[in-house]
């Protein structure tokens, strides 16, 4: 159990390390897909075109990477606004009412809110076209652009639960604070990229994309404060919705066929015509079946007072041990016949009497009434 | 009701394996019909019964034929 422990806290570090140290466009958006599991598959694939969108869309992929941070990070804030249970219900609602303009998940705005934000803060990078003679300020970074290849020794992160139950100190860097952060937010128009600013904090980031934050988020409060609105933010427990029991459950539930509802309805004609005939079926298979259950009951009570006599008799009329074992053999099978005839007797009155009765009405049942859609 | 019939068979084969068993032990051990059936008219009067019942079954059948007994009935040559 220990060495468990131990184990998936040395995975989890060495994920945060190869994250935060080396990643391009394929690391990340193949992390993510690995920590987006929990959705819906067909969410996911939005999700993960969203972000694939977006590093498209963008000149500079590792200014973008810098703004996303780790994917955990943006995994985390995908799951704070995905809730699987209103998200099955949006989409059932929606191919019933079969509207084309279908309201956005909440999980897609805060995608295209991470998106205006780097928009907001580092202008517009799609068109900017860098020309040969222009110095790139990221030729520097060959240890962060350098593609490398999933090497095989990198654990696998199976679930984004996983890091969630981390604790909350795991997911905070060693930040600056969120003034200093805003300080550089001004400038960072104007500056050239820093290499610091691959580890600078993401606090600011995550104000302008929560609205809470953002209130909260005032010059004038400290340091201490905001970051613990960061914290708040990133590092709520986020649970599952649905147990997996409950996911069951609706996935059987979506299997089954749906039921249309209907109303029987009587055919007037056809009811009375077997009301006619059914009677005298009835009369008649009972009278039939009530012949042999009487006679079952005559010989049961003649075995049974037969056999008890027999039985009884050689206690006192006869004196040879080998003459009582005799009648002693042929009372007791008399008395067997007799309780064989008794149950027999029983079968015929609750079974056959009982359920040609039944079998007679059930069947009227179904000729004489039809199952109607209701309207 | 399958099952209750297949636990009243059980009980009932049982019952007439050990009768039967009793039987043959009785018959190895040298019982005798005629010195039972003895102890049975001593004790219940089977002769006077069963003549009894002779005579009734007699006079049932000799009822119902008005014109007697088909034998009696038939021409004779």
């Amino acid at each position: 159990m220990t060495i468990t422990l131990w184990n998936n806290i040395i995975t989890l570090i060495v994920c945060r390390i190869t994250e935060v140290t080396v990643i391009n466009k394929q690391k990340f958006l193949a992390e993510l897909g690995k920590l987006l599991t929990f959705m819906y598959e067909e969410d996911r694939q939005i999700a993960l075109g969203l972000y694939e969108n977006m590093f498209d869309t963008c000149a500079n992929e590792q200014l973008l990477l810098q703004h996303l941070g780790t994917p955990t990070r943006q995994a985390v804030m995908v799951a704070r606004s995905y809730n699987s249970g209103e998200r099955k219900l949006q989409i059932s609602s929606d191919s019933r009412s079969g509207e084309d303009e279908a309201q956005d998940p909440q999980y897609i705005s805060v995608i295209q809110n991470v998106e205006r934000a780097f928009t907001a803060r580092y202008g517009n990078t799609q068109q900017e076209e860098v020309s040969e003679d222009q110095i790139s300020l990221f030729e520097t970074f060959d240890f962060i652009t350098a593609p490398e290849e999933p090497s095989a020794e990198e654990p696998e992160q199976t679930s984004l639960f996983d890091l969630l139950d981390e604790p909350a100190e795991s997911f905070i860097r060693d930040e600056p604070a969120a003034e200093e952060a805003a300080a550089e937010e001004t400038e960072a128009a104007e500056e050239p990229f820093e290499p610091e600013q691959a580890e600078e904090p993401l606090i600011e980031e995550a104000a302008e994309e929560l609205p809470e934050a953002q209130e909260e988020a005032a010059p004038e409060e400290q340091p201490e404060a905001k970051e613990a609105d960061f914290v708040e933010y990133t590092l709520e427990p986020v649970q599952p919705e649905e147990p997996e029991e409950e996911a069951e459950e609706e996935e059987d539930e979506e299997e089954e066929p749906e039921r249309i509802p209907t109303v029987r309805k009587v055919k007037p004609a056809m009811l009375l015509l077997y009301i006619l005939l059914a009677i005298p079926a009835i009369v008649v298979g009972t009278a039939v079946l009530l012949v042999p259950t009487v006679l079952f009951l005559l010989a049961a009570t003649a075995a049974v007072i037969l056999g008890i006599l027999i039985v009884s008799f050689p206690f006192g009329g006869l004196t040879v041990f080998a003459d009582i074992m005799l009648v002693l053999g042929v009372g007791i099978i008399v008395l067997a016949l007799g309780f064989l005839f008794l149950w027999t007797f029983v079968w015929l009155i609750g079974g056959a009497i009982v359920g040609h009765i039944q079998g007679v009405i059930r069947l009227g049942g179904k000729l004489c009434y039809k199952e109607v859609p209701v309207k | 009701m399958k099952k209750a019939w297949k636990v009243i068979l059980i009980i009932v084969l049982a019952a007439i394996l050990a009768g039967v068993i009793l039987i043959a032990a009785g018959y190895l051990t040298g019982a005798d019909t005629s010195r039972i059936y003895e102890g049975m008219d001593q004790r219940y009067q089977l002769a006077n019964k069963i003549e009894y019942y002779k005579n009734v079954s007699d006079e049932a059948f000799s009822s119902i034929f008005v014109f007697g007994s088909p034998s009696e009935a038939a021409p004779q040559n």
